[in-house]
């Protein structure tokens, strides 16, 4: 199946039909990719692979409706944000206090100055041991707030986009943005000085 | 003049895509004379490169495993 044109109508005629060769092509080309994300997003490979399977199988199940007027892959894609996009809600709790934004609060004073000045982390960051330990502190991130940081650090995602496809406000995602990414920086420079 | 608290959040949540250009500049300046901000700011950009670096793909193995039971839930549709 190298080299199969997704696009070619008899093609997506074959996965109507569930041939399954056809469905392996679809599952050899967009897997990977799929586990990748999921892990990324800090699931459990277990996780993951129910993830990307529930994917293939909504694949499956609406392939009739799919007219062909997009890729396959935007199609597949947006099902597979949309599930993401459900685990988000359910663990997301906005609104509600989160101890980064006290820490945050504390580096300040007052008047918006720094009370606490950053410390120099550029040795923890651009280090060699810093995949091990970006890897603990992205443990640390609650589930919400690291799949918005994924979308955006990694797969690159617009702000618009992200709030699109996760249906979220854009104040929202600002909010998860800020704690991830705070939460993140003091990870590591509580590391950073524990290492120094 | 923006204040260093309200410079961090406007830069880590993104919503200082969205304020105006004139906004952006006391933003762009304050940067310029506020070490400890553009140092906070340098961390923000150097941990989003370092995950960048960090996602790796998922080995083979899990690949292949995965694949058989999806294939095998598809086939039983």
């Amino acid at each position: 199946m190298r080299g199969t044109n997704f696009a070619d109508p008899e093609f997506l005629d074959r996965l109507r039909r569930r041939d399954p060769a056809g469905w392996e092509a679809i599952v050899d080309a967009y897997l990977p990719q799929l586990l990748r994300a999921g892990r990324g997003m800090g699931f459990s490979s277990d996780v993951a692979q129910d993830l990307a399977q529930s994917v293939f199988v909504a694949l499956m199940e609406s392939i009739s409706r799919f007219e062909g007027r997009s890729h396959i892959r935007t199609f597949l894609f947006g099902i597979f944000y949309n599930k993401v996009s459900e685990h988000l809600r359910e663990k997301q709790k906005v609104g509600g206090n989160d101890p980064i934004d006290d820490v945050m609060e504390s580096r300040f004073d007052l008047n918006g100055k720094w009370r606490q000045p950053p410390v120099d982390i550029e040795q923890v960051v651009f280090g060699r041991e810093v995949g091990g330990m970006i890897q603990e502190c992205l443990e640390n991130v609650p589930r919400a707030q690291r799949i918005v940081f994924y979308l955006r650090e990694v797969e690159e995602m617009t702000t618009e986009e992200i709030c699109k496809k996760m249906a979220i406000s854009g104040t929202n995602l600002g909010v998860m943005l800020f704690r991830a990414r705070n939460r993140l920086r003091e990870c590591l420079e509580k590391k950073g000085l524990k290492k120094g | 003049m923006y204040r260093c608290s309200e410079v961090v959040r406007l830069i880590s949540s993104d919503e200082y895509l969205t304020v105006g250009l004139l906004k952006k500049l006391q933003i762009r300046l304050h940067l310029a004379m506020c070490e400890n901000c553009s140092k906070y700011v340098r961390h923000l950009r150097a941990l989003a490169a370092a995950v960048r670096m960090a996602d790796k793909a998922v080995p083979d193995s899990e690949v292949k495993s995965a694949k058989s039971h999806i294939l095998q839930r598809l086939s039983g549709k």
